[in-house]
């Protein structure tokens, strides 16, 4: 049997949006006494899943199918609704294209930080240190601040952040696809490839079909918070054009 | 010569990311401006003479060895009410880690607290040479600034739970820390010796544990008395009892922290 790499059981997530002005001291005690302005948005129901480890896995759904928030309480900067239980068999970095670095670092700062959060040490970081240079191929830009990076630029020292510190889950929002040039791209599809068999688990959400069918060997739908399915994308993809047609019509 | 005493440190990957996290929260502070790290000690600096010339020529302050008395005094509570200030931003400053990348939420406080601490340093520095110039007074208890020092840490720790915790429910934080802040810079005795106060009112060493670090902090280091180990006990305890309510408000409440930025 192979192994877990991410488990999800009973996942669920409201979202209560308060009224701008009940954030402060006043607003709160107004709405314990009205109870008006708190309103409560189900953005995923009863999410079930487990993911082995390898497996490159698709999530597919509309905007507002409660895609993102799934990967964020995967990456745990969200807390699932009580109940819910998330156990992740790894290390992992979220690659989304925003800005996961700080701004007024340099890129080599900003490796050296992800690099120890990931777990290793210092004299490891030198060690690897070059590699996620020349792959992300910002040599001359090493010691400039992030700030001046452009998204292509921060996409590309993710990543090789990401493959050569050697993050055991990736959770991709939309990451791969338009990132980088073309030499660019083809070296993050050798890796893709190489990664599968390193053993190494990829979430990759998406609304694209192409990226979807060539690397995903499962993917699920979801569908205003629940998953609609789960299977090869043969399957799936047609599903999911479907619901497309019937929201355009 | 740094390198030699880094290599000979055990390798310790949660020690040295913290370090990291501090070394660059330090440097992004006074990355870039006009007088770039000076403002570290510089700030304190004017506050020390602007208090100085108010309290001796306004107001003719008899305590003795007065400017070291408020330099003490103003460094260890900016050490103070800068940690309060960072933490209540913390989680805005530190999302661009806590979304992307698994990182256990207290060590940002460590760090947080480490990168202020690095300030402090700056400015102790400073005041172990005016002592040294302008004191003739020396005593070996002088040593045990150290535990003065770690009363503090956990009062700090305390604090920035406590304050990061309530600032994700309560926007309006700043105006309430506005309103602490006000109450403990007057409350903690920064220029004015609160020994000489008499009956209930010298009950708030007891009650306010930074009045109580900064007056054994003071007869320590500058007027080389023994300290006060009945206040110390006192003060630590109350620091220990906030900080494990501190701890408990955060684990219980911290979760949506991100949610709701």
């Amino acid at each position: 049997m192979s192994q877990i790499a991410i488990e999800l059981k009973n996942i669920s997530k409201t979202y209560s949006v308060l009224d701008k002005d009940s954030q402060s001291l006043k607003g709160k005690i107004m709405s314990l006494i009205t109870h008006t302005n708190r309103r409560e948005i189900k953005a995923l129901t009863n999410v079930n899943l487990e993911i082995k480890k390898g497996e490159f896995f698709g999530i597919m759904g509309h905007n507002g199918s409660g895609k993102s928030t799934l990967l964020r309480i995967m990456a745990g900067a969200y807390p699932p609704d009580k109940g819910g239980v998330v156990k992740m068999h790894g290390r992992f970095m979220l690659l989304s294209l925003g800005l996961g670095f700080n701004p007024m670092l340099t890129a080599r700062e900003n490796i050296y930080l992800n690099a120890s959060i990931l777990g290793l040490t210092l004299k490891q970081i030198g060690v690897i240190f070059h590699d996620i240079v020349a792959f992300a191929e910002l040599d001359k830009f090493v010691d400039t601040q992030v700030k001046y990076y452009s998204t292509g630029m921060v996409a590309r020292l993710k990543f090789a952040i990401a493959v050569h510190a050697d993050a055991d889950i990736f959770l991709m929002d939309e990451f791969f696809g338009g990132v980088g040039d073309a030499s660019f791209k083809e070296k993050s599809e050798a890796v893709f490839h190489k990664s599968l068999v390193e053993g190494r688990t990829i979430i990759h959400v998406s609304h694209s079909i192409k990226t979807i069918e060539k690397h995903c060997s499962r993917v699920m739908l979801l569908h205003q918070g629940e998953i609609v399915g789960i299977g090869s994308p043969e399957e799936i993809i047609p599903e999911y054009q479907s619901l497309s047609k019937k929201k355009r019509k | 010569m740094l390198e030699k005493i880094i290599d000979w440190i055990p390798e310790n990957n949660r020690l040295e990311r913290i370090w990291l996290m501090a070394k660059f929260d330090f440097v992004t502070r006074y990355y870039g401006s006009f007088l770039g790290l000076f403002w570290a000690l510089l700030k304190p600096l004017f506050q020390l003479g602007v208090f100085y010339i108010i309290f001796t020529m306004v107001f003719e302050s008899k305590t003795e060895n007065f400017l070291l008395f408020l330099f003490i005094g103003i460094i260890l509570y900016q050490f103070f009410a800068e940690s309060a200030t960072v933490s209540m931003k913390i989680f805005k400053t530190k999302k661009y880690l806590l979304e992307n990348i698994q990182i256990d939420k207290l060590d940002l406080f460590y760090s947080a607290i480490a990168a202020t601490f690095l300030g402090f340093i700056f400015n102790f520095t400073a005041f172990v040479f005016g002592n040294f110039l302008l004191n003739d007074l020396f005593s070996w208890s002088m040593l045990l600034f150290p535990l003065v020092l770690i009363n503090l840490l956990i009062l700090i720790l305390a604090t920035q739970l406590i304050f990061a915790t309530i600032s994700i429910y309560l926007k309006d934080i700043d105006n309430i820390w506005f309103v602490i802040n006000t109450l403990l810079f007057w409350g903690s005795g920064i220029f004015f010796d609160l020994s000489s106060l008499t009956g209930k009112a010298l009950l708030i060493k007891y009650i306010n544990p930074l009045a109580g670090i900064l007056m054994n902090a003071r007869s320590i280091l500058v007027y080389a008395q023994p300290m006060d180990m009945k206040l110390f006990a006192i003060n630590l305890l109350t620091s220990i009892v906030f900080l494990l309510i501190g701890l408990w408000i955060f684990k219980k409440y911290s979760a949506k922290a991100l949610e709701k930025l």
